[in-house]
């Protein structure tokens, strides 16, 4: 049943690709980041949908789309770049087989990042991919937030639709999606088009809203917290009356902490104290290790390479007899720690060199988003009024993403790619209207006699040959 | 509910559990819908291939170079020579 439900609707995007080939490309982002494959039972397991989607979206741009602004921009040669990269250390991974079953679905994340902006031509467009990412990320966070509500919860105890801890369905990177994403769902409430501002529309961002800031209560994943901290100080930036913000932000604090359960506090305490704590601890210790083993191997060890690494080290154990609680100092031993950090596994994965394009790919992003905020702030025209708001959403979620990825491998998250690729297609499109402007402006500051001139130009290599082309 | 969670992924997990979470079925019900209806929306929204905005200025800018033409010039000159004709108004917006 589940399964069919699941087909319907992709046979329902399908068919209304039909008259918009982009629906098709909405549709693999919703497949990528829902992955109902692995939600559903038994059809729908043994359909490529993931494939024909990817088939159906490039095809249907290549053969179908009007391409009308499409251009390559830099940070997709970046992506391009980086990917060749992965490629090349690949080749000489020293664990080849888990390298390429990483690399199996990373070249695919990264392909579809460098695809997805030359589709995102129209306003249109950029805005129904943030509506399709926040309400295939809005159908996993509604249904976690309900159960963290209803009492349910705890570090890896609360169930997603999928319970491998893998992609997006892992407690701390669906944590920082869903704190990456609160700015754009804000941005949805005043400036959407295709659900126009409603007092409906208000009431469900603000209830998503609520359920995102749940998730990292809900699953306990610290990330999520350190998350939440950061957009609360990105948030001060655009906020008027800042004392009064603060003040609230407080009391709401104040207010949410009797109904946070026991478990909760007891793993937020291990933020600061992370040497009572194993997954943190051996934090460090990766990181270490990882800068020691990208100085033997500067251009990187290829995909998976922290399978090389282990430490002994002494940690304190709590052990509970009755009514006396011991603590004993005991070794314990780690083989193949993951890296716990994005930078950290790009740096092991893929050396300096890779490091750098992924710096780079990502730090020009929170650039070039402000950039636009600063060149659009302050206009009211409605056509243009949404692109300064816009872009602080995107650079919120970058730097949110930021914060996320130190504490976490997710720097080949497709959820955040995505986020990239409507960076980049955001930029190409305010690019678009200031060289239209130019344009204009140029030709209004023409004189008659220049304008004479440009037109005899025009017209004497196409004499004898039929009139001249109008070209805008 | 909670106490016993339930999991929707894998044959194996459904047949043991015998079903699957209220939530989940509201969840998936309600991100499929607002999403049915949001893509149904821009289906039947021309903008999504064309942006009017964008649009707006290349149609200015191509109005203020045929002006600006001789070809153009000749043109809006015969209009008005011939309003009766063609146009009732009297002249077509350039």
């Amino acid at each position: 049943m589940l399964d069919l439900f699941f087909l319907a609707f992709i046979g329902y995007v399908l068919m209304l690709g039909l008259r918009r080939p982009f629906l098709w490309v909405l549709l693999y982002v919703y497949i990528d980041i829902l992955a109902p494959q692995r939600i559903g039972y038994s059809l729908i397991t043994d359909i490529q949908v993931s494939l024909i989607a990817f088939a159906a979206a490039f095809g249907g741009w290549v053969l179908l789309d009007r391409k009308e602004g499409s251009r390559f921009s830099l940070r997709q040669i970046l992506l391009l770049v980086f990917l060749c990269y992965c490629w090349w250390t690949l080749q000489g991974a020293e664990f080849p087989e888990p390298a390429s079953t990483k690399w199996d679905w990373v070249w695919k994340a990264l392909l579809f990042a460098i695809f997805l902006p030359l589709t995102i031509t129209t306003r249109a467009r950029i805005e129904a991919l943030a509506i399709t990412i926040i309400l295939s990320v809005a159908t996993i966070v509604i249904a976690t937030g309900l159960k963290t509500v209803l009492g349910g919860g705890g570090y890896g105890s609360l169930n997603f639709f999928v319970n491998d801890n893998s992609g997006i369905y892992e407690s701390s990177t669906l944590a920082t999606v869903a704190i990456g994403l609160i700015p754009m769902i804000v941005w949805f409430m005043k400036h959407g088009t295709i659900f126009r501002p409603h007092w409906t529309v208000s009431v469900f961002c603000i209830a998503l809203i609520f359920a995102c800031l749940l998730i990292p209560v809900g699953t306990e994943a610290r990330t999520g917290l350190l998350c939440i901290a950061a957009l609360g100080v990105l948030l001060l930036r655009y906020t008027e009356k800042r004392l009064v913000f603060v003040m609230a932000a407080g009391v709401m604090v104040v207010i949410a902490l009797p109904f946070l359960p026991q478990s909760y506090y007891d793993r937020m305490a291990t933020i600061a104290e992370p040497s009572g704590d194993q997954s943190a601890s051996t934090r460090v210790a990766v990181w270490e290790w990882t800068i020691d083993y990208a100085n033997r191997n500067p251009m990187g060890g290829g995909f998976d390479s922290y399978r090389s690494n282990s430490f002994t080290y002494v940690m304190p154990v709590k052990q509970e007899t009755e009514n006396t609680v011991t603590i004993q100092y005991q070794e314990v031993t780690e083989e193949a720690r993951a890296f716990h950090s994005s930078v950290f596994e790009v740096l092991g994965e893929q050396g300096y060199p890779g490091l750098f394009l992924w710096l780079l790919i990502h730090g020009l992003g929170v650039w070039q988003m402000e950039r636009i905020y600063r060149r659009w702030r302050g206009v009211k025209e409605e056509p243009e009024a949404w692109i300064s708001p816009m872009a602080s959403a995107l650079q919120m979620s970058s730097l949110i993403y930021f914060v996320g990825a130190l504490f976490q491998g997710i720097a080949y998250q497709p959820a955040f790619l995505m986020i990239v690729g409507l960076q980049i297609g955001l930029d190409s499109y305010v690019r678009r209207i200031d060289s239209a402007k130019a344009a204009l402006d140029h030709e209004r500051t023409l004189s008659p006699t220049a304008k004479r001139r440009r037109e005899r130009a025009r017209a004497a290599p196409s004499d004898g040959s039929g009139p001249s082309a109008v070209t805008a | 509910m909670i106490n016993n969670p339930v999991v929707l992924n894998g044959a194996s997990t459904a047949l043991a559990y015998g079903g699957i979470e209220m939530i989940d079925y509201f969840s998936l019900a309600l991100g499929h819908g607002l999403l049915a209806i949001a893509l149904l929306r821009l289906v039947m929204r021309d903008q999504l291939d064309v942006d009017p905005h964008v649009k707006s200025f290349i149609d200015k800018l191509r109005a203020e170079r045929e002006a600006g033409s001789v070809a153009g010039r000749n043109a809006s000159r015969r209009q008005r020579s011939a309003p009766a004709t063609n146009d009732p108004e009297g002249e077509a917006d350039g």
